[in-house]
């Protein structure tokens, strides 16, 4: 590929590496930040985290020398480096404090209350019922799909979202 | 299906601001312009970094997890924080019990360095060191005299020096093994190379023992030619509790009062381009 300009044009190395563009990165960010920022909300504890995870994972994005197949692929990518980018902050910051939902920054403010209680029930959940349930109900992945994404068994997909969610109604009480 | 909705309707609202993605945005253009500014370095140490991957297997990401700069904590804990390119802590190592001690009690690994040495300084296991006598010593290490520079001036302006008395000083990089096999950190093992200058019988081992402040004390004690180099192997045996130790420990006292106002440390002059915090 020829190389235009600085910005705005995926560069192609010689050795078929692919070094992204700004306008690539941009795409990427305004693509996926809803999702990063939704699995931010219930893996982590306040939003200097968030913001740490977002440069974290957008500047692995900004580095990964290699192409995807298809958006399907790069986004199972992201979800994959985002979820990865969370537990390594859990492990290095174990001792914050975790905030109330109310507390998380602005974008948060924003959510309804009636919203609350279902999103503070899953960011209540153990941390290995919490990915499933997301990736499931929100994301819509089968459990195939998700056994996948998080190098788990299908089967052991299975029985965490059954448990998770048989948690999630006892939080949520009478509501369903 | 009830469940389902709820969870969905949920996370629905739930979206990044602009400004996160503005921050973010912004972030990747500077890491962007700095690959660019960089790109010789950058490409020569992610080629050594692919090789050395590739060799152990590690991975392509091998450069974010490689250290390019070591910022040595000394006061009597003494801890060392391994930078990577992004001036973000990879590692944290303790070199003495004390410095373990406040290694076990915080958790600093994928911080920028100047958030993790407040962090650090912080921590109510530093509280107990960090005293008007304490001569806090930050030493920077690396390749990079763009990245030293920058370091020690981030330093110097951090409240480690500004309110503490910390100093922040450079040492080449080539002390940081030697240092290292000798089971201390580079900051505290460049203050042994200077004393050793002046107490030639000195040992790392005395030096695992004794404190910044009275390794300083030592050496200021000697450039302001109180004492002429006689009998002062005992000062560093300390726990033996001679009489000529006392005589040292008080001379030792008065010479910091003299020297040094308090809250301002007694960090090395000259040898070693500090900068100081004011």
């Amino acid at each position: 590929m020829a190389v235009l300009g600085r910005a705005r044009v995926t560069i192609v190395k010689r050795d078929g590496g692919i070094v992204r563009s700004e306008f690539e990165v941009d795409r990427a960010v305004e693509q996926y930040s809803d999702m990063i920022r939704r699995i931010c909300l219930y893996q982590l504890k306040n939003a200097t985290d968030t913001e740490d995870v977002f440069q974290t994972v957008f500047l692995k994005y900004l580095l990964y020398p290699k192409s995807f197949d298809s958006p399907e692929h790069e986004k199972a990518w992201f979800i994959r480096v985002t979820l990865n980018a969370c537990r390594d902050h859990l492990k290095s910051l174990f001792r914050r404090h975790t905030l109330p939902l109310e507390e998380l920054g602005e974008e948060v403010a924003a959510i309804p209350p009636e919203q609350h209680q279902v999103l503070d029930a899953v960011r209540a959940l153990p941390t290995k019922y919490k990915d499933v349930i997301y990736l499931h109900y929100y994301e819509g992945y089968s459990a195939a799909e998700i056994g996948n994404l998080l190098g788990k068994k299908e089967n052991t997909v299975y029985s965490l979202l059954a448990r998770g969610r048989t948690m999630l109604r006892e939080a949520l009480g009478g509501d369903l | 299906m009830e469940l389902e909705k709820k969870v969905r309707d949920a996370f629905g609202c739930v979206k990044a601001s602009e400004g996160l993605k503005e921050s973010t945005k912004s972030f990747l253009r500077e890491a962007g312009r700095n690959r660019q500014a960089h790109r010789g370095a950058a490409l020569r140490l992610a080629t050594v970094c692919a090789a050395l991957a590739v060799f152990l297997g590690i991975g392509g990401f091998a450069f974010l997890g490689t250290p390019v700069a070591y910022v040595s904590i000394d006061v009597n804990p003494s801890l060392e924080l391994e930078l990577n390119r992004l001036d973000r802590v990879i590692a944290v190592r303790a070199f003495n019990e004390d410095g373990e001690r406040i290694a076990a009690g915080i958790s600093v690994k994928g911080m920028r360095c100047e958030d993790a040495l407040e962090k650090i300084l912080d921590s109510r296991e530093m509280q107990p060191y960090l005293t008007q006598d304490a001569a806090l010593t930050f030493t920077v290490a690396t390749e990079s005299e763009p990245k030293e520079a920058q370091l020690l001036s981030d330093i110097a302006r951090s409240r480690g020096c500004t309110e503490h008395g910390g100093v922040s000083v450079r040492a080449d990089m080539s002390l940081v093994g030697e240092a290292h096999e000798n089971g201390l950190s580079f900051g505290k093992y460049q203050v042994y190379r200077l004393l050793l200058q002046y107490e030639p019988t000195v040992t790392v081992q005395d030096c695992h023992e004794m404190s910044m402040s009275q390794m300083h004390g030592m050496i200021e004690a000697h450039e302001h030619g109180i004492n002429h180099g006689e009998g002062h192997g005992t000062e560093c045996e300390r726990n033996e509790g001679t009489k000529q130790e006392t005589q040292y420990e008080m001379e030792d006292e008065s010479s910091l009062q003299t020297d040094a106002p308090a809250g301002q440390g007694t960090g090395h002059h000259g040898k070693n381009g500090h900068s100081r915090g004011h």
